[in-house]
Formats: C-alpha cells, structure tokens, sequence
C-alpha cells in the first residue's frame, strides 16, 4: 500500500516537472497561436468592409466557405484538388530519392566532406525569396537550352518512347526529370535528416551480417530500412507539411492573395482554415498508418 | 540487445557461411567485388558530379552575371565568361537594398531569435521527450498543428494581437476595472523586434514546433541510465538538464542554430508584415529594391540593368549565410553524424 503511494506521488511529481517544462510554450501556444487561430475563425464568418469609422464585421453564416466553390466552378479542380494532392507524387519521390543520397553521401570516397557540403547548400538558398526573385526575372531553371537538350526532359522521353517503352512510364519520367530541380532543392532538409539517422546504426550490426554472408541488398532491407524506419516516420511528416505550406503550393498561394491582393479577408480564412483541417488530417492518417511499421531499438 | 541477437530477429540466411570450403569461393567473389566497386565509384561520380551542377548551377549562373557588364547580356558570342570584369552592378546593388543598414537588421534579429529558440525549444523538447504526464500527446500533436497552420492564415491576426498587445490580457483587465478603452493600456509592437522576440521566447516562434520535434527526438535517444545516474549523485531536473542532457544535445543545438538562422533569413511573408517601416531585414529590401527599379522611370525599361542589379542584390542576400554556411559547414556535416535523432 504504501509503495503504491510513493509511486503515485513519484509520477505526480513527475507529471509536474514535465508540465513545468513545457509550461513556457503551453502559455505561448495558448495566447500567441491558439488566439490568433481563434480569431481566423471568427473571421471565417464574418463580411469584413471596411468604412470610415475603420473595419466593420457583419455575420454572414457559411458564405465564406462556399462562394469560391459556386462562383468559380472550376476552382476545386484548378486549386484546391492539385494543393492538396501535390503530396502524392512528391513525398514518395523525396523520401526515397533522399535516402538515396544520403546512403551514397554516407559512404567513404575522396571528396566526401566537398559533396556532402553541396547537397546541403540548398537549405540554405531555397524556401527563400532569392529562388523566387531570379525566377521572376526569367531564369531557366529548367536548364533548357540548346546545349543541354538531352537534360531536358523532351529529348530524353523521345529517346525512351522511340526505345519503345510505355507511355506511362515515359510520362512519370519526364515528370521527374522535369522537377529534378526541384526535387534536389526541395530533399536538402531531408538528406539531412537520413544521414544523421545512418550515422546511428552500429557498425558490428553490418559487420555480423557481413560475417554470416548476407549480400548488401539484404543488409539493406534487414538492417538499414528497419533502423532508419524512425527517421523515415520524420522525413515523410517534415515532406507532407512542407508540401502542404509551401509558399509554391497553388492552394497557400491563393490564400495570400485573395487577402492581400483582393482584400477577402473572411473567404481568406475560411478556405485557408478548412485546407489546413484536411491537410492535418491526412498528415494524421498517414502518420497513424506508417507509425505501426517503426521499429525502436532501444523502447522493446 | 546484441548485435547476433538483432540479426537471429531479422533472419538473414546462412549460418555458418565460413565454413572451411567456403573460404575459396571468396576469394573468387573478391576480385568480382574489386570491379563492381570500382564500377559502383563511377556511377557515384557521375550522380554527385550531374546533381552537383543541377545544384550550383543557379550560383554560377549569378556568379558569371554579376561580374558582367550590363551590355553584354544579350551578346549571343558569350556564354559563361564574362569579356570583361565590372562591379558596378554590384555598386548598384549596395545602394538599392541599403546593404549597410539591412544587413545589421538581418544579422540582429538572426542571431537573436536563434539564440531564444534554442533555450525555449530544448527546454520544450525536453519535456515531451522524458518526462510522462497526462495529455502529452494531444498536446504534442499541438506542437505539430503549429507547424502546419500555414503563417499565411494567421499573420493578419497575428499582427492585429501584435499591434495591440495586451500582455496576454492584464490591459483588458485593466481597461475593465477603469472603464476605459482597453487600447490605451496596450503596447505597439509592429515595427519592433518584439513582433519577432515574444513568440519565439514563447516557443511559438519561426518554425519552433519543427525545433520542439527535433529536440525531444534528440533527448529520446540519450541513454535514461545517464539520468538515473545523475538523479542518484542528487541532481535536480534542471540541474540534470543543464549539466546531462545539454552537452549531449551539441550537434542538435548547432543543427537548429544553422536552420533557424536560415529560416529567419529567408523569411518574407511575416518581417513584411510585422517590419512596415523599420528594422527592414534585408529579405524585404531585396523585394523594394526590385519593385522599385521597376517602377523608377530612368531605370523601368532598361531590362539588362534590371537584371544585372537583381542578380547583384541575390548574390548580396545569400552571401552572407553562405558564409555562415562555409565556417560551420565542417562542424555541421561531422555535427549531425553523432546528433543521433531518433524518430
């Protein structure tokens, strides 16, 4: 009896340092997010005009919601449908190609610290506005020109379809090759992330299986893709909110300007907030879904 | 668990492949192995060469066109190298986006918020990592939410809380107990670094919750028997903290310093919305100094001259994280082999 009570009291005491810990974030979260949040909610059904005795709010119902889908029939399929879909190509694309990288950077050759540099260098230039300048002043970064026409996408799915594969396959190729820019830029977070987590897997685990004669596709499979499974968890939640609010995503695009360009405050939130409850969501299902094949070494 | 014991677990075939008649095919399989090896480096210095240039290529691109006299753009006979050397575009550049004074702004406020994200954010993490309480993963899946909720939906909010602060509150209180107006008791704090300061001390700052994650990964894979260790020699949670889980944590710290200062860097949508007037980082005064060329009527036509400024202000803007980048790089790349985040 008494034991039990010293536990309860030792998990109390616990509970109350946890809380103690995250009490400064508690706090900011509540006032400083959910707050806000709150007040794009409240926005979300209002008329927001603006008159002279400053902003004046008037109720109007779901209206905001809805007047996008019924004045423009094609917005669902021009906007909301490719924003939130995005993810469906490009996570699988990222998280595998970055693994990719990551191994092939993991690995000992001349020049390594020189290679491993460069694939970071897009952290720190992209997701800023010095890519979007450059590229509104007109700088191919699809490098098409006549010099590099075999780069390009259209020489390399003629040389394929005349090879005479599948349209369907030539289509997902020419897809890729026609976002590799974006690809390589958008994966330096994640080869980050990869390389880190194979710098944790012990050495003696390859080398006993070395020892016991498995051939480096199944050390591959049995001992890397089961270790790193934890960092893939990260890398697919870190791809998926990054392909949802990315300032490129079509959707996040449209929220900005129909706020700032077309003063929309209510429509801005309302459609704003009901893409960031779907996408939460299916960040949430997917989550939920690759979690159960995570392995924890040190948490059996 | 040993390393025999993972592999029994994970099946992998064959015993006892070393068994004496075994040894000689290995050597056969050696000189095999020599050559698929070399053929393997060869593939791997072609991807890394091909990607590397998909990767520089936008730099060298900037790189050949700063360097360049404005006239010669359009000559068709250069491609890479310039005929001849100027800084004028340069020049240019430094007077446009008033590279004196962003630059200080940039570098302020950087240094500053990663610094505050760095104590508020280990110290966040590190609850959630270690220590078990009621509600902790609805309220970690919070820490998530405030990754996703785009800055997009909530930066006009946002600035209306910022432009009327209330510390948290006490000023509609006050306004309550004296019947006045609570804006009166509120603080302004657009146009000061606070916009940038309060939510990041606050743990709800640029990307935070992307840190909070990072970091509780990080103290979920330190070892618990180091905590046991220290709570038995007497020490308290901040003590173990400061002194156990801290020195453990290097390569994170230095892994969220780099990214925060990158992100803050970079930031646009909020330091224009919170930076109307002052304190301008040099992100926006990349954008004025565009909008403004474009707008100018000596310069509004002359496309090359627009280009080559523009080119100038990229390259002005990146430098000097990309120096950043280069001191820290070797410290960062060795950094993350032993920061051991775990999902």
């Amino acid at each position: 009896m008494a034991g039990r009570r010293k536990a309860n009291k030792m998990r109390r005491r616990e509970a109350l340092t946890g809380y103690a810990f995250i009490s400064i974030w508690l706090i900011g979260f509540i006032f400083l997010f959910l707050r806000p949040l709150g007040m794009a909610f409240y926005y979300a059904f209002q008329k927001m005009s603006i008159t002279a005795d400053g902003m004046v709010f008037e109720y109007i119902g779901f209206e905001n919601f809805i007047y996008k889908f019924r004045d423009d029939i094609y917005f669902f399929s021009s906007t909301v449908w490719p924003g939130l879909s995005k993810f469906v190509i490009e996570v699988p694309i990222c998280v595998i190609f970055s693994l990719f990288i990551a191994i092939v950077l993991n690995q000992k050759f001349r020049g390594r610290t020189f290679a491993r540099a460069l694939f970071f260098l897009p952290v720190i230039i992209t997701s800023g506005i010095a890519i979007q300048v450059l590229r509104s002043y007109g700088m191919d970064t699809s490098m098409e020109t006549e010099n590099t026409y075999l780069f390009s996408s259209n020489g390399v799915a003629q040389i394929l379809s005349s090879a005479g594969l599948p349209q369907g396959i030539v289509d997902v190729f020419t897809e890729i090759s026609d976002r590799l820019f974006d690809i390589v830029w958008m994966s330096g977070i994640q080869i980050i992330l990869y390389l880190s987590g194979l710098q944790g897997i012990p050495a003696a685990e390859y080398e006993a299986a070395q020892i016991e004669g498995a051939t480096a596709w199944e050390c591959f499979w049995k001992i890397t893709w089961v270790r790193i499974s934890p960092i893939t968890l990260v890398v697919v939640v870190y791809s998926l909110i990054d392909s949802f609010t990315n300032v490129s995503n079509v959707m996040i695009k449209f929220v900005y300007e129909e706020y700032s360009q077309r003063g929309n405050l209510g429509g801005s939130s309302a459609l704003g907030l009901s893409y960031c409850l779907v996408a939460f969501l299916i960040i949430i299902l997917i989550y939920a879904l690759t979690s159960r094949h995570v392995f924890y070494a040190n948490e059996n | 668990m040993s390393a025999s014991a993972i592999l029994e677990k994970m099946h992998i075939r064959g015993g006892n492949a070393l068994a004496d008649g075994a040894v000689k095919k290995r050597f056969r399989k050696k000189e095999l192995y020599g050559m698929t090896r070399r053929i393997w480096s060869l593939c791997r210095f072609l991807l890394i060469f091909g990607l590397g240039f998909v990767i520089l290529y936008p730099l060298l691109q900037i790189l050949s066109k700063v360097f360049m006299p404005v006239d010669q753009y359009r000559d068709l006979s250069i491609i890479w190298i310039p005929k001849s050397l100027t800084l004028d575009n340069i020049k240019n550049a430094i007077t446009y986006v008033k590279f004196d004074e962003s630059l200080v702004n940039s570098m302020i406020l950087c240094l500053s918020c990663a610094a505050i994200q760095i104590v508020v954010c280990s110290l966040t993490g590190y609850g959630f990592g270690r220590f078990r309480f009621p509600f902790r993963e609805p309220l970690f899946l919070m820490v998530i939410l405030t990754i996703i909720v785009p800055t997009q939906i909530i930066f006009l909010p946002s600035f209306v809380q910022y432009r009327f602060f209330d510390f948290f509150g006490i000023s509609k209180l006050l306004g309550l107990i004296t019947g006045k107006n609570y804006t009166e008791y509120a603080v302004n704090l657009i146009d000061t670094r606070w916009s940038f300061w309060l939510p990041s001390f606050f743990g709800v700052g640029l990307r935070s919750g992307i840190f909070i994650y990072l970091f509780r990964q990080c103290f979920r894979g330190i070892p618990k028997e180091l905590e046991e260790a220290a709570k038995i020699d007497g020490c308290g949670s901040i003590t173990t903290y400061v002194r156990i889980m801290l020195p453990n944590a290097k390569s994170s710290i230095l892994t969220v310093f780099l990214f925060s200062i990158v992100w803050h860097w970079n930031e646009y949508t909020l330091t224009r919305t919170f930076f109307p007037q002052k304190h301008q980082p040099l992100a926006i005064q990349l954008r004025l100094a565009i909008d403004s060329m474009m707008s100018d009527l000596a310069t509004r036509n002359d496309l090359a001259f627009q280009m080559g400024v523009t080119y100038a202000a990229v390259l002005l803007f990146i430098l000097p994280v990309l120096i950043i980048y280069i001191f820290t790089q070797r410290w960062f790349v060795e950094g993350v082999e032993s920061s051991g985040i775990k999902g």
